[in-house]
């Protein structure tokens, strides 16, 4: 069965669940999902011994070839200076970034209590309207729908989506990344004390995870057979767990952190489930800026302001007493392909 | 006598000796006619008399009924429903507000829910056995605490900082819009529904009672008439008292209904335009504001302009033309109230373009300011001018509320006195239509 297929039937799925799950009340257990379930998820699960954790490969696109982007040529240009006729220069015109993200997506993207967006995201958008203006404030923020997140850029509305997006074959038939900024890998969430130690522990249970994620799609894969339930967004997956109508959420390891910091009675458990490498998408057709935001990437992770965003937002404080916590690890080392 | 003459009408098969005595009775001589008329006109009159009463007293209880039971139940069910969509709207543009809620926005919010409670506790106890009715209260009666359940659980998440306080928000308000909103809805239209029944059963019937009052009047005319070629006398006291009180109750039937009539007309339309135009309305309006504050609140989701629109259009349609409001402009009917609705009209339209200055805001990536056009009512700006609307539409109400309550009470002041009147007036007739004929009978003993 083709891939493709696969994830055409995720989504159908995921369309349907979603709309059983919207039905569901709190206390109410629906019973409909777990018929659904049992006969949707076999007709799309992938031959027993595949593995869940590799990205779908599509025809056309080497798997192994994913992470690579176009060189930056040259040292980046001085900030104010875009070459005459780039589409630096147009964005430089026109006066401001425009950048697609998602804004509750916490520890990525996300409001302060002053409504200021701020995450780890949102540190990357800043450096980039830093690189093209010399002022890191020269962005405006344009909200990506989670399920949708990349038609702002096909309808011209953003030049960017900085949006925890995973870089896939399917996701590069749309639009181009850049190299990956952050590796990221799913994994579970659930209730402390649920004894649950992975997804292999959640066959007929109900596991969330955004509507249009590739988390979703790793969940329908999975060869316990768990349940899909679809959300509007990871945060409302939180919720449900609250709620009890779902028995975990899986999705990126990053956003987990980010909820079970909201909820200490949740743990995150097992071992990462993918590999999800992020990168910022560019529409297609602008080779120049996909070059440009490489070498601000580049030059990030060698001035250590990718380290300083990671202490910030994906470093648990330092406990009064007992160990520091871990060092960040490396940025991701960038791959080409020229 | 009478009971004989009846039991020859009802009776297909007559005992034998009525038919005889009905045979052998004079129908030729003067007192055999009189008898006949005196029977047959205080017959008339009893009829008359007492379709007036039945007629009287249905009129008077459906208006009492419309005045302090429909009307409040009525008015009850809009209260309910004008809360739940203000409580919603209110906790969405609190969340805005950040981690602390604005005081008056928590207090706005209490009120509402303790007025839908109060409604509802209310409502149940006058459901008058209709089942529909009993079934959506309980409905909304057990999703409140589910909806305010989520609604604290959104606050404290926010007021802890909490990311996950917006969904559990626009859980709350999906529940809101998907499941109390409609049946809140339900219920009005039902109440609507039996209070026009009401209107139609309290102006009706007394064309019946007008008909048999007008045909005994008729027969009391030709009575007289025949009694003065036949005796030579002009007047006969007991016949002519008869006829007086026989004008003097169709008169006051007829005053008394067209009058009523009119004011129960009147009640009626500012009873609508209150529950078909400016209720409706205002419901529309905070529905529009609930999307516009939860545009700015869920994010992922995207805007929602065509949900505010559908809602704005609701209000507001061709040119005031349309729209509950223009529906409003057409029930208004002093000039104070036409003022009122026009203003709303106006806020409506001010609302309108100060909501799409917050999306302009927004769009251009300026969403500080523009949550703050949204929230901050000391600033001209959609919270400003949306409450200057909900406030119009609030004295629009208020002031159709207070012109009900001055026509249904005079609806029911003209009606007071009708049904012992009537009846009093009827007796007045046959005691006088008995002892009048009596007086002539007797002289040919």
């Amino acid at each position: 069965m083709s891939t493709r297929f696969a994830c055409a039937c995720a989504a159908l799925a995921t369309v349907v669940f979603a709309g059983l799950a919207g039905d569901q009340w709190p206390g109410q257990p629906n019973p409909e999902p777990v018929r659904a379930a049992t006969w949707l998820v076999p007709a799309v699960r992938p031959a027993a011994g595949s593995s869940a954790g590799q990205t779908p490969a599509e025809p056309g696109c080497d798997p192994h070839n994913l992470r690579a982007s176009l060189r930056p040529q040259g040292p980046l240009p001085a900030p104010g200076q875009m070459p005459a006729g780039s589409t630096m220069a147009r964005i430089a015109q026109r006066g401001d970034l425009v950048v697609g993200v998602l804004e509750d997506t916490y520890p990525f993207a996300f409001r302060e209590p002053d409504l200021r967006l701020a995450g780890f995201d949102i540190d990357l958008a800043r450096d980039i309207a830093g690189a093209i203006f010399g002022d890191r404030e020269r962005v405006v923020f344009r909200p990506a729908p989670e399920a949708n997140r990349f038609e702002v850029l096909r309808s011209g509305q953003a030049d960017l989506v900085v949006a925890s997006a995973t870089i896939t074959c399917h996701r590069r038939e749309e639009v181009d990344f850049s190299t990956v900024y952050f590796e990221a890998g799913q994994q579970v969430l659930v209730n402390r004390g649920s004894g649950v130690t992975g997804l292999g522990d959640l066959g007929g249970k109900r596991v969330c995870a955004a509507r249009g994620s590739t988390s979703l799609e790793t969940i329908l894969a999975a060869p316990a057979r768990p349940i899909p339930v679809g959300a509007d967004t990871e945060t409302d997956c939180l919720m449900k767990l609250q709620l009890g109508e779902v028995d975990a959420v899986s999705t990126d390891d990053t956003l987990l952190a980010g909820m079970a910091a909201q909820d200490p009675r949740t743990e995150i458990v097992g071992p990462r489930l993918t590999e999800e490498p992020y990168g910022v998408a560019i529409s297609k057709g602008n080779p120049d800026l996909e070059r440009f935001v490489n070498a601000v990437l580049e030059r990030r992770a060698a001035d250590g302001r990718w380290r300083a965003s990671y202490e910030r937002w994906l470093t648990p404080p330092e406990p009064p007493l007992g160990p520091p916590p871990p060092s960040p690890p490396p940025p991701p080392s960038p791959q080409y392909r020229d | 006598m009478v009971s004989s003459l009846q039991t020859v009408e009802v009776s297909p098969v007559a005992p034998r000796e009525v038919v005889g005595w009905l045979r052998h009775y004079d129908w030729g001589t003067m007192p055999g006619k009189l008898r006949v008329i005196q029977v047959v006109l205080v017959l008339g009159l009893a009829i008359a008399g007492a379709v007036g009463v039945y007629a009287a007293i249905a009129r008077v209880s459906a208006t009492v009924d419309i005045a302090e039971h429909l009307e409040p139940l009525n008015a009850n069910v809009t209260t309910l429903y004008r809360s739940l969509a203000d409580a919603d709207a209110t906790v969405a543009a609190g969340y805005l507000s950040g981690g602390l809620e604005p005081t008056e926005m928590q207090i706005r919010y209490g009120r509402d829910i303790e007025a839908a409670t109060a409604s509802l506790a209310q409502a149940s106890t006058q459901t008058d056995g209709e089942l529909v009715t009993a079934k959506r209260i309980a409905d909304i009666t057990s999703e409140l605490p589910t909806y305010t359940g989520l609604v604290e659980r959104a606050r404290v998440n926010n007021r802890q900082g909490l990311a996950v306080g917006v969904s559990y928000l626009r859980r709350a308000s999906d529940r809101m819009q998907d499941a109390i909103l409609p049946a809140a809805a339900e219920l009005q239209r039902r109440q609507a529904t039996r209070l026009d029944d009401a209107y139609h059963r309290a102006g009706s019937v007394h064309f019946v009672a007008l008909a048999v009052g007008g045909i005994s009047l008729a027969g009391l005319i030709w009575a007289q008439a025949f009694l003065f070629q036949r005796t030579h006398r002009v007047f006969n006291i007991g016949l002519v008292t008869a006829s007086g009180a026989l004008l003097a109750g169709l008169a006051w039937w007829t005053i008394a209904g067209v009058v009523s009539t009119n004011s129960l007309d009147r009640a009626l339309g500012h009873s609508q335009s209150v529950s078909d135009a400016l209720a409706p309305a205002q419901i529309a309006a905070l529905q529009a504001r609930a999307v516009e504050s939860l545009e700015l609140v869920t994010r992922t989701a995207g805007p929602n302009e065509p949900d505010f629109d559908a809602q704005m259009q609701l209000l507001d349609r061709d040119n005031g033309a349309g729209g509950a409001l223009g529906a409003a402009q057409h029930f208004a009917t002093d000039q104070q109230g036409v003022g009122l609705v026009r203003e709303a009209v106006t806020d409506a339209r001010d609302y309108v373009a100060a909501h799409r200055q917050v999306r302009q805001l927004d769009d251009a990536g300026d969403y500080t300011q523009a949550v703050d056009a949204a929230v901050n009512p000391h600033h001209p700006g959609a919270a400003a001018t949306f409450d200057r609307l909900d406030l119009a539409l609030t004295a629009a109400a208020d002031h159709e509320r207070a012109a009900f309550t001055g026509d249904i009470g005079g609806a029911h002041s003209w009606l007071t006195g009708l049904p012992i009147g009537t009846g009093g007036l009827a007796l007045v007739a046959v005691v006088g239509v008995t002892w009048g004929v009596q007086r002539r009978l007797e002289e040919y003993r």
